[in-house]
């Protein structure tokens, strides 16, 4: 018989995957494990569903665990084994293997279930809850053209997305009269709303289902005010209800959910809870980080001190994968008597601000739009700060960065993504003597996931290091000189080559490695009028194609706006059978590449193509993504396709200082997915909306919507003068989504739209004078620029 | 032992690029750099990138699929843990590159595909 301490957890949630966690780490010899998970898979972050769904993440991503993980740490457990019996009495638990087990300690971790609404017509075939790995894989196997969500909740608003990310058209149907009424107050709600609706997806408020409609399947649905939709798939995303039943039949209290106090103890001796089984003082928990922060405090109760206690949540929520800036913390309504509230909206550019103030503390924090001052807010509802050290970053009067970090405390958390406090950054920079901040990051991991912290960071380093150096960012390391350094040697003294520039001050001399900054410098510089070098430019755009992991070449020829034809098509087959391509793949970008051409077979596809450059292959003007727009679609309300290959004509050939993704869609259903483009168009009723700095690669970002214009034209100079803009100012490799925050978006708007300056019309005729320039690079097929310029080998001997 | 060979002019590799050439079997990458030309094995000790197909600058070249930075005159890899790249002596006479391809030579004849598969069997 072993003398250690055997511990039954029951569940396999979040809560109770963290909790063998901490266990483990606490105390993995003196303890026996035995941990009851009925889902079939083993445990996973449940959190993480949304991304899953919308394809961010696989299964690995979300934390499954392997068999042998378990058995690696000798935890015996029961897979699918649903816990039927519990003796509180002589100790011991009963599942569905038949099998009593005994306990020292037994822990409810059994988390919660969706709550399903009385509607008539829920058993119906497409009606879904959205909860289990299971329910995302069969939602996304039924692939709904069109789906309601019911319950504008978090959750729902999550699986909304998801939703859309596979083509479905959904809609949101929200009782009350704003979205997450949980945690937002009905003025950041409607501006949620909004900003729902510009990403497609359709909401309505005070909206209450009667009925789910459909002959055995959902073919509708009727709303209470008589009103029909028409649906393929209903997701109920109405709230979650404790599992609780288990611990109840027991004899162990529960209400809503299981009695639980500080130390997460039940009225049962040797009975504890967590996650959002429990209910403390009468509140029930739905998020992660108080369900984490109880399984901290269970792990002390049983195998430390018991002396942390848990407080209630005030926890914060946030949006995690839709690209809103949504913080919510504590008591974020401030309903109740006695409390006040500091607000500061800016509906047009979709801002607000709030805090929640009672007996002159914060208690609540609602931030949409901007999220910068979350960690001092967070922390000030957490501490119940005074409301007047808050007050002008609400209002806006301060920026956070101005405030600094010096109010937040120690154990502030700064790294969400890795858990990263304040005192964990502020050892480590005064442990090793750090002093830029890109050394703060390699050393903490703070920052280097989403890097949103890494402003805050800095503010720490600032305050805390003795001395601070900047992380330049130079174009060339060797010489340490600026991009604008450079810029200036090149327009003084009226350089032409890199050569020349090497001559003047060093720079590409001793590495390679600014070589090609420095061709797009002085390229742009002279309006492509330089001479140019080809060794100052790498391979790719030596040969002018994408050099492969085996030293072949890709080929991705421009078709405009992603239309192509019967022809081209033939062609492009003919070339990948004839040059022995190992795969023909159709780009994320709407190309078709043609992927492992020897470099002396270039110039001959290229012949047989007779099609001119994509540019896939380097820091240029890329594409222009598409949908049908009116030609075809139905819900088409401007030419998105024309628009499209306009552009692409406008801009082909032309180099930038990082790439340039371009989209424009027909509609706000944005099927091209302009709004993560580095520019993009989207059409709505009367006009288009232009967007800046976008991305949806390394980085993710929803581009600004810079303007909103009439005409297809106008929208065609807006995003000219903005690419031009963008060519003069842009570092070299800063894309957009670095360019538009750093430069300012008011300020890119004060230069490229004000056409009473003449500035837009200058810049729109720059770019036009160095497209001149240019021409097809693959026409040096023809004429080779350098010597050998495609040769396999010069000689075999 | 020596065994100087020519392997192309001084205009079949641009200045600050370079070349592939092929020399008894074996892939050489050939450069043209302000301090005169080198010869260094073709393949990149890191994943196999075809360096005459990098950026050359001074003395270096950049592999041009991962960066990794060979010094031309002794092969070594200056930013990564990785063995030597093989390098040649080269020298220019009246227009011509030529190498000492020696080592080369010493290596055993390259049978033909039938032959080996007979010796496999006895």
């Amino acid at each position: 018989m072993s003398d250690k301490l055997k511990i039954v957890v029951v569940g396999n949630g979040n809560a109770g995957a963290a909790l063998v966690d901490s266990l483990l780490a606490k105390d993995s010899e003196g303890i026996e494990i035995t941990l009851y998970g009925d889902e079939e898979v083993g445990t996973y972050d449940r959190i993480r569903l949304s991304e899953y769904m919308a394809g961010m993440v696989n299964l690995e991503d979300l934390g499954m665990r392997s068999d042998d993980w378990y058995e690696e740490r000798n935890v015996n457990f029961r897979r699918g084994v649903h816990l039927e019996k519990v003796d509180i009495k002589e100790q011991k638990v009963k599942g569905t293997d038949d099998e009593w087990v005994e306990y020292d300690r037994l822990i409810f971790a059994t988390g919660s279930s969706s709550a399903v609404p009385p509607i008539e017509g829920r058993d119906k075939k497409g009606v879904f809850v959205f909860r289990t790995v299971r329910d995302v894989e069969d939602m996304l196997e039924a692939a709904p053209k069109k789906a309601v969500v019911i319950g504008g909740g978090l959750l729902g608003l999550e699986a909304a997305y998801g939703l859309i990310t596979h083509g479905s058209e959904v809609t949101v149907l929200q009782l009350s009269g704003h979205l997450m009424d949980q945690q937002l107050d009905p003025p950041a709600g409607r501006m949620l709303k909004k900003e729902m609706e510009k990403m497609g997806i359709n909401v309505r408020v005070e909206a209450d289902t009667e009925e789910i409609l459909g002959n055995g399947r959902v073919q509708g649905l009727r709303l209470k005010s008589g009103e029909y939709l028409t649906t393929d798939m209903v997701v109920i995303c109405t709230g979650i209800k404790p599992n609780s039943q288990l611990a109840g039949n027991a004899g162990i209290r529960a209400n809503r959910g299981i009695l639980v106090n500080e130390h997460m103890e039940t009225t049962a001796e040797n009975v504890y809870a967590v996650g959002e089984c429990t209910e403390f003082n009468g509140q029930l928990i739905g998020l992660v980080a108080p369900a984490l922060e109880q399984v901290r405090v269970v792990v002390d109760t049983i195998l430390g001190e018991r002396e942390t206690s848990y407080k209630g949540s005030g926890a914060a929520t946030s949006l995690k994968v839709m690209g809103i800036d949504l913080l919510s913390a504590g008591n974020a309504y401030g309903r109740d008597e006695g409390c006040e509230a500091i607000i500061s909206a800016n509906p047009l550019e979709g801002v607000y601000r709030k805090a929640v103030v009672r007996d002159g503390k914060v208690v609540g924090t609602v931030l949409l739009g901007d999220v910068s001052a979350g960690p001092q807010l967070i922390e000030a509802v957490k501490r119940a700060m005074p409301a007047e050290e808050v007050a002008n970053l609400v209002i806006g009067n301060v920026d956070a960065s101005e405030i600094g970090s010096a109010s937040l405390p120690d154990e502030a958390q700064v790294c969400d993504c890795n858990g990263i406090s304040k005192g964990q950054i502020v050892a480590t920079i005064q442990d090793l003597g750090l002093k830029k901040v890109s050394e703060v990051v390699q050393e903490t991991t703070a920052g280097n996931s989403c890097g949103s912290c890494k402003p805050l960071v800095g503010q720490i380093l600032e305050e805390t290091a003795e001395e601070v150096e900047e992380d330049k960012n130079y174009v060339c390391k060797c010489m340490e000189l600026m991009a604008d350094d450079v810029k200036e040697i090149v327009r003084e003294r009226g350089l032409k080559s890199v050569s020349e520039v090497g001559e003047a001050c060093g720079a590409g001399k001793v590495c390679p490695d600014c070589k090609p900054a420095l061709t797009y410098i002085v390229a742009s510089t002279n309006a492509n009028r330089h001479k140019e070098e080809r060794h100052a430019r790498m391979i790719n755009d030596r040969v002018h194609g994408n050099i492969q992991n085996d030293g072949t070449f890709s080929i991705v020829p421009r078709s405009y706006g992603g239309v192509t034809s019967p022809e081209q098509l033939r062609k492009v087959a003919d070339v990948a059978e004839k040059y022995n391509a190992r795969m023909i793949k159709i780009t994320g970008s709407q190309r078709l590449d043609i992927l492992g051409v020897k470099k002396e077979d270039l110039p001959k596809a290229w012949e047989d193509l007779d099609m001119p450059s994509g540019f896939a292959y380097t820091k240029a003007f890329r594409q222009v993504k598409s949908c049908v727009g009116t030609e075809f679609c139905r819900f088409g309300v401007g030419d998105s396709t024309n628009l499209a290959i306009d552009l692409e004509k406008a801009f082909e050939n032309l180099y930038t200082p990082a790439k340039v993704k371009m989209g424009c869609s027909g509609c706000p259903r944005n099927c091209a997915e302009a709004s993560v483009k580095d520019i993009g168009a989207i059409a709505i009723e009367g006009g288009w909306q232009i967007y800046v700095g976008g991305a949806a690669g390394m980085e993710v970002r929803k581009g600004d919507v810079i303007a909103t214009v009439e005409t297809k034209e106008e929208a065609q100079d807006v995003m000219t003068a903005f690419m031009q803009y963008y060519r003069e100012n842009g570092h070299p490799k800063e894309r957009t989504y670095d360019f538009v925050p750093r430069i300012g978006l008011d300020n890119i708007k004060a230069v490229v739209l004000d056409e009473d300056s003449g500035e837009p019309e200058r810049l729109r005729k720059r770019l036009r004078e160095a497209k001149e320039a240019t021409s097809d690079p693959w026409l040096e097929r023809r004429t080779n620029m350098t010597k050998n310029q495609f040769a396999g080998e010069i000689s075999r001997i | 032992m020596s065994g100087w060979v020519e392997i192309c002019t001084v205009e079949d590799v641009p200045r600050l690029e370079g070349r592939r050439v092929v020399v008894n079997g074996f892939y050489v990458a050939i450069f043209n750099t302000e301090e005169g030309f080198f010869a260094i094995g073709e393949v990149c000790p890191h994943m196999g990138g075809p360096l005459s197909d990098g950026d050359v600058a001074a003395t270096t070249v950049s592999c041009p699929l991962h960066a990794r930075k060979i010094e031309l005159r002794t092969g070594e890899v200056q930013n990564d843990d990785l063995s030597r790249v093989l390098t040649f002596p080269v020298k220019v006479e009246n227009g011509k590159v030529l190498m000492d391809a020696g080592v080369l030579y010493t290596q055993p004849e390259i049978k033909e595909e039938g032959q080996d598969k007979e010796e496999d069997v006895a």
